[in-house]
């Protein structure tokens, strides 16, 4: 039907031009955490990978509470964006990546973000594995639309880690 | 804060450098003055005065939110129409900042003359060599008194969001973002005539071509007034041909206005040019024409024995193209209220009868009753019939649907409402014979009623089903067994009190009260004559419904007897329409679905849909997904009405609706027109949304925003909407 291939065109289209992201995550109190992440999405958008120091909030947040949401938008900060910016919230659950995973996917990740190389190879800092389970498309101002996976679990040919 | 000064200089006093602000026409203006013809004095305001206007008061951003609800390019002309209404009700309702008003009244003090004058449009670095915008933004004439002029500013600023100068934009890929205005302000000539003469006519290079008319050229413009026409030897002047129209009536200079008079029977015998004066306009277009050293195209007024030339632009090298083709249609988009006047009597003394005849002598013919030999050419007769009254509706019924828009903007203008679309509750008219039709329905009803109660015998009640059905037809029904009882299951369900909420008479009255004299029995006329244009646009789509409804009725036979004769399936129908060389039909018979294919990658649901906010007010129900005249017929009382449009046959549910969401777009079409009769909230112009809501899904209607959301998908169907697999 027409539209199909223009909104999930639209959903990895966006996720695709861009390079950060505002994640967000849950205190141990209850309260939303917000941070902005570096990330580089599987181009299934099945699963997402970011990185993050050990020390911070968000991973101690994360390891409490896998569950997380993603905003990415391609705003420029202009009058237009209201009805020309558009805007992606993914849902999903987020891991930290074994032993064998890690360096692969530290290295895939850094195709995307060369200069960010020290920091993903310091001890201290944990590649996260994101299992998206849907994303919410939000074009001209008010326009959503929802896009379910079936599951997070990245099993398919076009799961990153494989 | 230092407040610059707005750019506004004396026509005589530009310079070429000065086009990227005060726009080419000013210029040109300006270098025929010191060249020494004859131009009506005045001055230029810069485009940066249009600028902080549209900056300063926020109206920028509120024009990006109105624009950009909706791809520019999915938008139909229709809801450009009404997208360019509510930007210039924007324009017509924010105040100019008190500084800018001051810098007007300044320039415009000092350098022009105290007498009335012409408020022109001047777009900047649009107009190429192969394109004009020539007539798509708007001049206006006569304008008298400081208020008066600014106020027109202010609307020449409006028009660079006409409907029409959008669509030409679109079509020449040009974003009116980007684009801007300057306002020349010009003492304002009255001549005895006027017109335009084109130095080379742009269809034969040997030629010179003059048109003209008794009075202003605004009544030629605009195909009022018929012009006379000379063709002349380029290089001796001599006339090759001479066309005179038959002009009874001129436009006229009257204190504030222009008015269309008789002409003096003596001026409509003659020509508005004597050879002499014929001979000095060709001296006076090939002067121009060598001053520029190129073709021109020239438009002129006659006083005493001089020409005054009112503007002279290059002629484009596009006349002929299809951008030029493009832009003389959407100048045709306007009508006069002349123009309007004639096409209502042809709907009403051709068109309308001419329907309802064809429509009943279908009707006398029982397809059933035919033999197969018979059957194919009725049913290529039906569809050669309706097909003719397709284009006739095009050709009369469409445009004098512009009466409506034309008295919307009038009133918009005067009483600068809040909501653009107010004007509307003006037009309602219970002489619709929608409001008759829905009316029969209602005694139907209560016949029904009856009926089930033991008062009304079963034949005096069919005998008032089949006189309502062979009256007013069902658009899409044949009338078989099935659509019957659907249909007295809906009448079952129709709730004894729906009746439209009384008009309100007081608009009326408020409207009519700011004109006096004259002038108010002219708006009395063209109020009329809206009213007649929304009224004639409802019966239309009746008397075509019922051609249609034949048409229909003769394919259905057809395809049973396939189905009888060959025990194929349904779908034979399409076969043998195909047959009929018109695939188009096979939709009516089999309603044309087409399904997408699910993979496991993802599924799409629609979570908020945006449209347009057509009637304000807030539903929420289960939606009703109308694809066909019998879902039609399910239709319960609370449901949310979703469909591609509502053609006026289907209003008749309408009353049953706790909301209406509609594909098209537009606030003129039926559905919007009746939502906002009841006072249901609508919201049209919503992309794909019978696609993406489903029968049985709970539904919010935000009539106050345009907004619709699924708030939850329907637990009995919760299949994925849409499917696919990741785009490559």
């Amino acid at each position: 039907m027409i539209g199909d291939s223009n909104t999930a065109g639209e959903i990895f289209r966006l996720v695709d031009s861009q390079r950060y992201a505002v994640l967000s995550t849950r205190q141990d109190n209850g309260h939303p955490y917000a941070s902005l992440v570096a990330y580089r999405a599987g181009d299934d958008l099945k699963q997402l990978v970011f990185c993050t120091l050990r020390t911070t909030r968000k991973f101690a947040n994360l390891e409490a509470e896998g569950r997380v949401a993603l905003l990415i938008d391609n705003r420029s900060n202009e009058m237009t964006d209201l009805q020309q910016a558009a805007a992606v919230t993914i849902l999903g659950d987020c891991s930290e990546t074994a032993d064998d995973e890690r360096s692969y996917l530290g290295d895939w990740f850094l195709t995307r973000h060369p200069l960010l190389a020290d920091f993903v190879h310091s001890p201290g800092c944990a590649v996260m594995k994101m299992d998206i389970r849907s994303g919410y498309l939000v074009t001209r101002f008010q326009n959503v639309v929802e896009m379910h996976l079936p599951n997070g679990n990245g099993s398919d040919s076009g799961d990153i880690s494989s | 804060m230092v407040t610059a000064v707005i750019q506004a200089t004396s026509l005589a006093e530009l310079r070429q450098e000065d086009s990227s602000w005060a726009g080419s026409k000013a210029v040109r203006l300006g270098q025929l003055m010191r060249a020494g013809f004859t131009v009506p004095a005045g001055l230029v305001i810069g485009a940066d005065a249009y600028r902080r206007y549209v900056t300063s008061t926020g109206l920028l951003e509120e024009i990006q939110l109105i624009l950009h609800r909706k791809k520019f390019e999915d938008m139909r002309w229709e809801e450009l129409w009404d997208l360019a209404l509510r930007v210039r009700n924007r324009f017509l309702r924010t105040p100019l900042p008190s500084d800018l008003q001051e810098d007007l009244e300044n320039a415009i003090v000092t350098q022009s003359t105290a007498g009335p004058v012409a408020v022109r449009s001047a777009g900047l670095s649009e107009d190429s060599k192969t394109a004009s915008f020539a007539g798509l933004h708007d001049s206006f004439i006569n304008v008298l008194g400081i208020d008066e002029i600014i106020s027109k500013i202010v609307l020449v600023w409006a028009s660079l969001w006409s409907d029409r100068a959008l669509l030409y934009r679109k079509e020449l890929g040009l974003h009116p973002l980007q684009s801007r205005i300057a306002v020349i302000v010009q003492e304002f000539i009255v001549g005895t005539a006027s017109g335009v003469a084109f130095s080379r006519d742009p269809n034969s290079d040997e030629d010179l071509l003059i048109e003209g008319v008794w009075g202003l050229n605004q009544g030629m413009v605009d195909g009022t007034v018929p012009a006379h026409r000379w063709k002349l030897n380029r290089r001796s002047g001599e006339v090759t041909q001479f066309i005179a129209a038959s002009q009874s009536r001129a436009l006229r200079a009257e204190p504030d206005s222009t008015h269309l008079v008789d002409l003096p029977s003596e001026e409509q015998a003659g020509a508005p040019l004597g050879d002499r004066q014929v001979d000095g306009l060709f001296r006076l277009v090939t002067e121009v024409e060598d001053f520029y050293r190129a073709p021109q195209d020239v438009e002129w007024t006659l006083v005493g024995n001089e020409f005054i030339v009112l503007q002279a632009r290059p002629i484009t090298a596009g006349i002929g193209s299809d951008a030029e083709d493009r832009r003389r249609w959407y100048l045709t988009l306007h009508r006069s209220v002349d123009n309007l006047m004639r096409l209502r009597e042809n709907i009403r003394k051709d068109v309308l009868p001419g329907m309802d005849r064809e429509a009943d002598r279908f009707a006398s013919v029982d397809p059933g009753g035919l033999s197969s030999e018979e059957l194919i050419p009725e049913i290529k007769r039906r569809r050669e019939a309706r097909d003719r009254w397709v284009k006739e509706y095009w050709e009369y019924c469409i445009p004098f649907a512009h009466g409506m828009r034309l008295f919307g903007q009038i009133y918009n203008d005067q009483c600068r409402p809040d909501d653009p679309f107010e004007f509307i509750e003006l037009l309602r008219n219970d002489g619709l014979l929608g409001a008759q039709r829905n009316e029969e329905m209602r005694q139907l009803s209560r016949d029904l009623a009856e009926l089930r109660a033991g008062k009304l015998n079963q034949e005096s009640f069919d005998i008032r089903l089949d006189s309502f059905l062979d009256r007013f037809g069902l658009n899409g029904l044949s009338g078989t067994p099935q659509e019957r009882d659907g249909l007295l299951n809906l009448l079952g369900r129709l709730p004894s009190d729906f009746r439209k909420p009384e008009a309100d008479r007081n608009l009326r009255l408020n409207f009519l009260n700011r004109f006096s004299g004259e002038r108010r029995d002219t708006m009395a006329t063209l109020l009329e004559l809206a009213r007649d244009s929304y009224s004639l646009r409802d019966d239309d789509n009746i008397y075509l419904g019922r051609i249609e409804a034949q048409l229909v009725a003769a394919v259905q036979e057809a395809s049973r007897r396939i189905v009888e004769v060959s025990d194929a399936p349904k779908r034979s129908a399409a076969e043998l329409i195909r047959r009929l060389e018109d695939p188009g039909l096979s939709a009516l018979v089999d309603g044309g679905s087409a399904v997408g294919t699910k993979t496991e990658s993802y599924e799409l649901r629609a979570r908020q849909l945006v449209g347009q906010p057509a009637t304000p007010g807030i539903a929420v129900g289960q939606a009703r997904v109308i694809t066909d005249a019998g879902s039609l017929l399910s239709f319960r009382q609370g449901e949310i009405l979703v469909c591609d449009s509502i053609d006026p046959n289907m209003t008749f549910v309408a009353p049953l609706a706790a909301g209406v969401v509609e594909r098209r777009g537009g606030m003129l079409i039926h559905g919007a027109i009746i939502a906002r009769e009841y006072g249901i909230p609508c919201v049209t112009g919503v992309p794909d949304a019978a696609d993406w809501i489903r029968t049985g899904d709970t539904v919010s209607v935000d009539g106050f925003l345009g907004l619709v959301t699924i708030t939850e998908p329907a637990v009995r169907n919760p299949a994925p909407l849409r499917t696919g697999s990741v785009p490559p």
